[in-house]
C-alpha cells in the first residue's frame, strides 16, 4: 500500500533493484544457464522469500547479491550504486551455521568487530546474545550447542553487524521441524526490533508465505521467477486460516499444475 | 570394571607376557647368551649405565640432536607450508624439487652429507631436518588447503583483514592437519637421529647400539633398542598431550 504511494508520488525507489541477472556456467564444455533474465525490485524494510525446487538458481541469486560471485550479465544496484563484491551492508546466513568451532558463542559473534572499543563491543555482543535468547551460553563451544542454538548464533553474529539487508539461504532447512518454526516466529520477532530488509531462500512452501511480505516463486532450467505473489495477511499469521491455505495452495499448484497431485501434508517439495 | 580392565590392564599383558617368556628362554638357556641376555643381565648392565652417566649422556646427546634438527624443522616447515598452501603459484614453483628430495629417503642421502659436511653434529642435524621437514610441509600445505570453503566466505563477509582472517580462521581450521604433521614429523626425526648416529657418530643412543654390536654385548644394544622405544613413545605421548589441549574444540578428541 505505502508502495504505491510512493510510486504515485514518484518518491519510492527499492533498495535493491536487480535488472535482466543471467548466469551460467560451463560444465563439460557445456552451457549450464543457472539464471536467466531475472528482474526483481526489493522494497527496504520488506521480507521477500524465494521459493523453488533444488537447482532453480535460488541460492546462486542470493551469493550474487551477497557479493560471494562476481561473474554474471545484468545489474545490481543497492541504494542505486553498483554492487561490486561484498559489503558491509550485506549480511549473509547459510543452512550450515558456519560457525568457527574454535571460537566460542561470543566470540564468534564479535568476529569482525575490530573496528569497535573492547567496550562498545562487549555491549552490542551481549545485547544481540540476549536477543537471540542465548544468555548464558556465552562460553560455549559451537560443538556443544543444538542446531537451533548454532543457528541462532550465526544469526546474532550477522545482525550484530548492523547490515541493512540480511541474506538467509535456507537458514532452517537442517533443522528438525518443531525447531524450525520456534526460529522462523524467532525470525519475525527478531524482524520486527529492526526495519533490515531480508531476502530469505527457502524450499519449504509453508516457511515463506508464513515470513514472506511477498512470496518469489522460481522454476528451473533456467532458473527464472515464475510468479511474484503478494502476501497481503495481517500478522502474526495463522498458518491454518483459509486465506493462508488458499495462498499456499496457489504456490503448490505452480509447482504441480502438470500433475493431478493432492496436496500433501506437508507442503515443502 | 570392564572398563578400567579394557583401558589400563588389557595394554600391558602382552609386555609381561613376552618379558616372562624371555626371562625363561634365557635362563634355561634355550636362547644362547651371546644372541640375547636375560633382562637380569640387561637390568645389571642398566643400572650401571645409569650410575656412571653414560645412558643420561647419550641420552641428552640424541634427543638434543633431535630437537635442534625438529625444530628448525618445523619453523622451516610451517613456514613453506603457509606460503605454498596460501598461494598456488609458488607450490607450483617448489613442488618439482621438493617431491624429488622428499622421496630419497634420509638414509640415501647420508654418504653426500657426510662428504659435504662431515661427520660431526651439522651433518646429523642435517639428516634430522630431512626426515622431519617433509611431514610437516606437507601436512600443512594440505591443511591449509582445505579449509572449508563456507569459512572463507564468511570470514570475506565479516569483511575482516587478511591477516586477522589467516591467523583466525585459515590456521585454526588447518590446525588439525598440521598437528598430524607434526607428530609424524616427530616420529620421522627420531628414526633419522639414530640411523645418522647408527653410521657416523661418537656418542648417542644410536652409537651405543653399533658399539653393542662392535663389542659383542648384546647386553648394551637391547639397552640402547629400549632407550629408542621409550623416549618415541614419551615424546609422542606428550605431542599428542600438547595437541588434545590445543584442539579442545574438535568433536572426538576430548578422552
Amino acid at each position: 500500500m505505502l508502495t504505491q504511494a510512493r510510486v504515485q508520488y514518484g518518491t519510492y525507489k527499492p533498495k535493491i533493484k536487480i535488472s535482466n541477472l543471467s548466469k551460467s556456467y560451463i560444465q563439460r564444455h557445456m552451457k549450464l544457464e543457472v539464471l536467466n533474465n531475472v528482474d526483481l525490485e526489493i522494497q527496504e524494510g520488506e521480507f521477500l522469500t524465494i521459493v523453488g525446487s533444488s537447482g532453480c538458481g535460488k541460492s546462486t541469486l542470493l551469493r550474487i547479491i551477497a557479493g560471494l560471485d562476481g561473474s554474471f550479465d545484468g545489474s545490481i544496484t543497492i541504494d542505486d550504486q553498483l554492487i561490486s563484491g561484498i559489503g558491509r551492508d550485506r549480511g549473509m546466513v547459510f543452512q550450515d551455521h558456519r560457525l568457527f568451532p574454535w571460537m566460542n558463542v561470543k566470540q564468534n559473534i564479535s568476529f569482525g568487530l575490530e573496528h569497535l572499543t573492547a567496550k562498545e563491543r562487549n555491549r552490542i555482543v551481549q545485547e544481540h546474545i540476549e536477543l537471540v535468547g542465548l544468555k548464558g551460553f556465552e562460553k560455549a563451544k559451537p560443538g556443544e550447542l543444538s542446531g537451533g542454538m548454532s543457528q541462532r548464533v550465526a544469526i546474532a553474529r550477522t545482525l550484530v553487524k548492523k547490515p541493512d539487508i540480511i541474506l538467509l539461504d535456507e537458514p532452517f532447512g537442517a533443522l528438525d521441524a518443531l525447531t524450525r518454526i520456534q526460529m522462523q516466529h524467532e525470525i519475525l520477532r527478531i524482524r520486527e526490533q529492526s526495519n533490515i530488509t531480508m531476502i530469505l531462500v527457502t524450499h519449504d512452501i509453508d516457511e515463506a508465505v508464513l515470513l514472506g511480505d511477498r512470496v518469489i516463486v522460481m522454476s528451473k532450467k533456467p532458473g527464472r521467477i515464475q510468479k511474484t505473489i503478494p502476501v497481503y495477511l495481517p500478522r502474526p499469521r495463522d498458518r491454518n486460516s483459509y486465506d493462508f491455505i488458499k495462498i499456499r495452495e496457489q504456490i503448490f499448484n505452480l509447482f504441480f499444475e502438470n500433475e493431478k497431485v493432492k496436496i500433501p501434508e506437508d507442503y515443502s517439495i | 570394571m570392564n572398563k578400567t580392565f579394557v583401558r589400563y590392564i588389557l595394554p600391558i599383558v602382552l609386555p609381561i607376557l613376552i618379558v616372562l617368556m624371555w626371562i625363561y628362554l634365557t635362563e634355561k638357556e634355550v636362547i644362547a647368551a651371546y644372541l640375547i641376555p636375560s633382562p637380569l643381565v640387561v637390568i645389571d648392565t642398566f643400572i650401571q649405565f645409569l650410575g656412571d652417566g653414560t645412558l643420561l649422556d647419550d641420552t641428552w646427546t640424541s634427543v638434543s640432536r633431535m630437537l635442534q634438527g625438529y625444530s628448525l624443522a618445523v619453523v622451516t616447515g610451517l613456514i613453506f607450508g603457509i606460503i605454498m598452501g596460501l598461494f598456488a603459484r609458488i607450490d607450483q614453483f617448489f613442488a618439482g624439487v621438493f617431491n624429488a628430495v622428499r622421496v630419497i629417503p634420509p638414509l640415501a642421502w647420508i654418504p653426500i652429507i657426510i662428504l659435504w659436511f662431515g661427520i660431526g653434529e651439522t651433518s646429523k642435524v642435517i639428516i634430522i631436518f630431512k626426515g622431519a621437514f617433509f611431514p610437516i610441509l606437507l601436512n600443512t600445505i594440505q591443511g591449509i588447503e582445505g579449509v572449508p570453503k563456507g569459512y572463507l566466505e564468511v570470514s570475506k563477509l565479516m569483511g575482516v583483514s587478511k591477516r586477522k582472517g589467516l591467523f583466525q580462521v585459515i590456521l585454526p581450521a588447518a590446525l588439525p592437519s598440521i598437528f598430524v604433521g607434526l607428530r609424524l614429523g616427530l616420529g620421522t626425526a627420531w628414526m633419522a637421529v639414530v640411523a645418522a648416529e647408527l653410521i657416523a657418530s661418537e656418542s648417542g643412543l644410536g652409537f651405543r647400539i653399533t658399539q653393542g654390536r662392535e663389542l659383542s654385548q648384546p647386553d648394551v644394544m637391547v639397552i640402547g633398542m629400549v632407550m629408542i622405544g621409550l623416549i618415541g613413545v614419551s615424546m609422542d605421548a606428550l605431542i599428542k598431550l600438547i595437541q588434545k589441549r590445543v584442539l579442545s574444540w574438535q568433536p572426538g578428541i576430548k578422552s
